[in-house]
C-alpha cells in the first residue's frame, strides 16, 4: 500500500469524544513510514480572576491549570495511537485559537489540519493555508 | 473488514416507554448484553444490562421481592438509558468499532443509517470473530 | 497466541473480608473492573463492579427511595464476588478464551498457574487483541473519494489531492461537477438536445481535468456531473455511492468587512454522510509538494 501524501498531520482537539472523532481519519492519512500526528489543544488564555477587589488566582496559575489539564487529556489520546505504531507528539498551547493554530501550522510546517466540527468554530478555516479535513455531525462511519 | 459484515441485522429492541422489567427480559432471552432504544424507528439511545445493574435495588432495600419485581415493571426505560449512544455506520471500519467499544466500554454498539437503526454489532460477535481469526492462522512462529 | 501475553502487568487481588467501598476505591484508582478475590493464597472468587453497582442503591429514584442511604457501607468482598469464578491456565490460547468468553458469558477470567493467580483477562483484552489483528491482517482503507470539482482555475490542486489520497488507499475514486439546475420550463418534459449537450461537454471538461490531475499515473476515476444546488447534489452522491471521503477546493471568500461567509464545505460538512477536506487553490502555500 503506497505512503499517504501527508507527512505532518496536525489535529486539534478539545477534550471532548467527539473532538476524537477526528481521530480515525488521522490514522487513515497518515499511513505510511516517517509520517507524524500531532495533537494539539489550546486552552483559551486566562485573565485573572477577582473577587472582591482581590486578586484571586494570577494568570499564570490558571493557564497552568489549564495546561495541566490538556497534558492530562492528550496523554492518554496519543497513548492509544501509539499502540497502533504512530508517531505522535502532543502539543498545548495556550492563546487565541486561530492565531495558535496559524502559528503551530507554520511552525510544525504541518500538511494536513484535521477536526471535527465544533472544535473550532468561527475559526477561518477557508483561509487556511494548508488542506483541512473536517469530520462533520453525520460522519459516521468513523468511530 | 466493516461493520456490516459482523452486525446482527434486525436486533431486538425497545421502547423507551417499555419497563425495565421487560427490557431485562428481552436481554435474558435474547442472551444480549445491550438493547437499542428506538422510537418510532429512530435510535434514540441504549439500555444495557449494566444500566439494569444500577438501577436494582440494593440487598438493603425495604422492598419484598414481589415488589422489586414489581417496581421494575413500572419503571420506564427512558428513565435510566444512556442517550446519545455511541453509534457507528455499516461502512466503519470494524477495527474503528472495536476501538470505540473498548475506549468507552460498550458490550454493543448499535449501527445506523441516518437515524433508523439498521443493525447491532455485539461484543460476543467480536469475540466469536477474534477466536476465527485466531483459528485460521497456521500455526507457527508468535507467542 | 496465549493468553498470557496478555498479562501486562502483576496481579492486583483483593481479600474476602475487605470493605467493598475500599474494593470500589481501588478499582477505581487502578483503573480495573474485575478483581480475583484470594484466601490464604488460594482463588475463592472474582469480584465484579457491576456485582458493586447491583448491591448499590438504585439508579432510578423510585426505587432508590427503598434503599438504606448507604447500602454499601456494611459489605465486604465475599457479600458480592461471585464464586467458583472461571480460572485459565496461562498457556491457553486466546482463541479458546475469546470462544469460552462468548460461548459461556463470562466477562473476566483469572488466569491461575498452579494455584499462583498470575492475572486477569477481560473481554476489553481480548477486542485488544482483534483490534491488532484487524490493524494488521485485514486494514480498512477508504473505499470511496468523492472529488467535487468545481472546474475553476485553481481547483486542480484539490482534484489532484483526492486522487492521490484514493491512490494510497486504493479506493475508488469519482469526479462530480454540479451544474446549476437548468430553468424549469413547465409543461416541457425530459432533457432536451441542448440540455443534454450542456451536460456532455461539462463532462468532457470534468474527464480533462481528471486526466491532468492523475499526472500520468494509471487511476480510474468515474467522472460525472449532476444538476441542482451544489451542496445538496454532492452530499447526495456521497450518500448514494458510500463515499469515505468528499474532497473540494476551499473557497478563499472573505466576506464583506471581514465577516464570516459560509463556504461551500462547510454547507457540505454539515450535510455529508462523511468527512469533508477542503483544500486551497493551487498556489497557496504547500501545493505542489
Amino acid at each position: 500500500m503506497r505512503s499517504s501524501p501527508y507527512s505532518r498531520l496536525l489535529v486539534l482537539l478539545d477534550g471532548t469524544e467527539r473532538g476524537e472523532r477526528a481521530l480515525p481519519w488521522a490514522r487513515h492519512l497518515a499511513r505510511g513510514p516517517g509520517r507524524v500526528v500531532h495533537l494539539l489543544m489550546v486552552a483559551p488564555a486566562a485573565r485573572a480572576l477577582a473577587a472582591g477587589g482581590r486578586t484571586v488566582a494570577f494568570v499564570d496559575q490558571l493557564e497552568d491549570g489549564a495546561r495541566a489539564a490538556a497534558h492530562a487529556y492528550l496523554g492518554p489520546v496519543a497513548a492509544r495511537l501509539r499502540e497502533d505504531g504512530m508517531t505522535v507528539w502532543t502539543h498545548v498551547r495556550v492563546g487565541g485559537l486561530a492565531q495558535v493554530t496559524r502559528a503551530v501550522i507554520e511552525e510544525l510546517d504541518a500538511d494536513v489540519l484535521v477536526l471535527t466540527d465544533g472544535v473550532a468554530p468561527l475559526l477561518p478555516l477557508h483561509a487556511a493555508p494548508i488542506p483541512v479535513l473536517m469530520s462533520g455531525p453525520r460522519s459516521r462511519r468513523s468511530a | 473488514m466493516r461493520v456490516a459484515e459482523r452486525m446482527r441485522r434486525e436486533p431486538p429492541t425497545v421502547d423507551p416507554r417499555e419497563s425495565l422489567g421487560r427490557a431485562g427480559r428481552l436481554l435474558a432471552r435474547h442472551r444480549l448484553g445491550a438493547l437499542p432504544v428506538v422510537r418510532r424507528h429512530a435510535l434514540i439511545g441504549l439500555i444495557d444490562a449494566a444500566d439494569l445493574d444500577r438501577a436494582h435495588p440494593s440487598a438493603a432495600t425495604t422492598l419484598a421481592v414481589g415488589e422489586i419485581a414489581d417496581r421494575l415493571d413500572r419503571v420506564r426505560v427512558e428513565r435510566v438509558l444512556r442517550h446519545e449512544p455511541a453509534m457507528v455506520g455499516r461502512r466503519t471500519p470494524l477495527v474503528d468499532a472495536v476501538r470505540l467499544m473498548r475506549a468507552r466500554h460498550l458490550t454493543a454498539l448499535p449501527v445506523v443509517a441516518g437515524e433508523r437503526l439498521i443493525g447491532l454489532l455485539t461484543e460476543d460477535d467480536l469475540l466469536a470473530l477474534l477466536a476465527a481469526l485466531l483459528e485460521e492462522e497456521p500455526p507457527s512462529t508468535g507467542p | 497466541m496465549k493468553i498470557k501475553t496478555l498479562l501486562t502487568r502483576p496481579a492486583i487481588t483483593i481479600g474476602p473480608a475487605t470493605s467493598i467501598r475500599d474494593a470500589r476505591a481501588l478499582m477505581r484508582r487502578r483503573g480495573i473492573r474485575h478483581l480475583p478475590v484470594l484466601e490464604h493464597g488460594r482463588l475463592v472468587g472474582m469480584l465484579a463492579e457491576r456485582g458493586i453497582d447491583r448491591a448499590d442503591a438504585s439508579s432510578a429514584p423510585e426505587i432508590g427511595v427503598h434503599d438504606w442511604l448507604d447500602p454499601l457501607a456494611d459489605l465486604v468482598v465475599a457479600d458480592v464476588m461471585t464464586r467458583g469464578p472461571v480460572a485459565l491456565h496461562p498457556e491457553t490460547s486466546v482463541a479458546e478464551a475469546a470462544r469460552l468468553a462468548c460461548d459461556h458469558r463470562v466477562d473476566a477470567f483469572a488466569v491461575v498457574d498452579c494455584d499462583e493467580v498470575a492475572g486477569v483477562v477481560t473481554r476489553s483484552d481480548l477486542l485488544a487483541v482483534l483490534g491488532g489483528l484487524l490493524e494488521h491482517r485485514h486494514p480498512t482503507g477508504l473505499g470511496h473519494v468523492l472529488a467535487a470539482t468545481s472546474l475553476r482555475p485553481g481547483t486542480r490542486r484539490a482534484l489532484g489531492e483526492a486522487l492521490r489520497i484514493a491512490a494510497t488507499a486504493g479506493a475508488a475514486v469519482t469526479a462530480l461537477h454540479v451544474l446549476p439546475a437548468a430553468s424549469f420550463v413547465p409543461g416541457l418534459e425530459g432533457a432536451t438536445a441542448e440540455d443534454v449537450t450542456r451536460v456532455e461537454r461539462a463532462r468532457r471538461r470534468v474527464a480533462d481535468e481528471a486526466t491532468a490531475a492523475r499526472a500520468g499515473r494509471a487511476q480510474d476515476v468515474t467522472c460525472e456531473v449532476a444538476e441542482g444546488t451544489v451542496a445538496r447534489e454532492i452530499a447526495r452522491r456521497a450518500e448514494e455511492l458510500d463515499s469515505d471521503l468528499i474532497v473540494v477546493g476551499a473557497e478563499a471568500r472573505p466576506g464583506i468587512l471581514g465577516a464570516f461567509v459560509e463556504t461551500l464545505a462547510d454547507r457540505l460538512v454539515r450535510l455529508a454522510p462523511c468527512p469533508v477536506l477542503a483544500v486551497p487553490r493551487s498556489g497557496a502555500r504547500g501545493a505542489g509538494r
